[in-house]
């Protein structure tokens, strides 16, 4: 059910609102994909170390 | 020997010097303050859009209290984090510390940002404008512009153990703004109204309205807080990252 409020306010709110819901969900998303790319990256990183062969003593 | 207070909190602040720890009691904290953050959201938005009645004198409009307040609360409180953060950083060289205000300038810009956008859209059908050069509304509009001059200022260098030192300086110029954005409407006599919920203080706000302004408070605090701990464990990774990288380049 979609509330009715006095007419000259309603824009008002739904904007606030959804300007709000908009710039947060979007922060969130940007952080956990760009946490999401950073901790393959290190995974990726630190296998590849693992893997390497170790250089042998001089 | 006992412990003075100060002497008590940087022992504890050193503990998570350590980024392992950080990353160990972070990964424990987050899922707690993100759920608690996902409730609140839930039952403030439905009291904001749902339950509250009309104010007595600006109507139905006043429900734009529920996302305007909190979010200019968090963009001074952000700021004033970041202010110890930065002279963590500068004095103490905490090695987490300027981590933690790089990963919490851009969610502060943000709540900056809402709370300048939201403001304006209240304002055009109460005050019957968008914008008005006023203390409040210019204070915040410049500490706006000094949270992306501090994420510029990142971003400018290449070596970060450069550009750390000179964004905690920047960031501590600007907080002047930060308090000036909270005092302004103490200090002058402004198109702005006095602060809707102070400590101790005289309350502007119908006992209505209270409850669900608290916890739309709380809900926007926890949101910076699990985003933050994000955004942090985000720059601790990137920074092994980037040694890693640096290590195989030299060999």
């Amino acid at each position: 059910m979609i509330p009715v409020y006095e007419e000259q306010y309603t824009f008002a709110i739904w904007a606030c609102y959804s300007v709000t819901a908009f710039v947060l969900i979007t922060m969130l998303v940007y952080s956990l994909w760009r946490s999401r790319v950073t901790k393959r990256e290190l995974e990726a990183l630190d296998g590849a170390r693992r893997r390497a062969p170790a250089e042998p003593s001089k | 020997m006992r412990k003075t207070p100060l002497a008590d909190i940087q022992c504890r602040m050193w503990s998570f010097a350590n980024p392992n720890k950080f990353m160990r009691v972070s990964g424990y904290v987050l899922p707690v303050t993100a759920t608690i953050a996902t409730i609140l959201f839930v039952v403030g938005v439905y009291q904001g859009l749902y339950v509250l009645p009309p104010e007595r004198l600006q109507g139905d409009s006043a429900r734009i209290i529920l996302v305007h307040v909190p979010a200019a609360a968090l963009s001074i409180m952000v700021y004033a984090m970041m202010c110890v953060s930065s002279l963590f950083a500068l004095i103490w060289r905490h090695p987490v510390a300027d981590l933690s205000a790089k990963a919490a300038a851009p969610v502060g810009a943000a709540f900056t940002l809402l709370a300048l956008v939201t403001g304006a859209i209240w304002g055009y059908p109460t005050w019957g404008t968008w914008w008005v050069w006023d203390a409040r509304l210019t204070s915040e509009l410049i500490l706006f512009f000094f949270y992306i001059g501090y994420i510029a200022l990142w971003d400018a260098f290449d070596d970060e153990s450069k550009a750390a030192p000179a964004a905690a300086i920047f960031c501590l110029v600007g907080s002047v703004f930060a308090v000036l954005a909270k005092y302004s409407v103490l200090l002058w006599e402004t198109l702005h109204q006095p602060p809707s919920l102070t400590i101790g203080g005289e309350e502007n706000v119908h006992n209505a309205f209270h409850i669900p302004l608290l916890m739309m408070m709380a809900a926007f605090f926890l949101y910076f807080l699990s985003v933050w701990l994000v955004r942090v464990r985000t720059e601790i990774r990137a920074r092994r990252v980037r040694a890693i990288r640096l290590a195989a380049a030299r060999e």
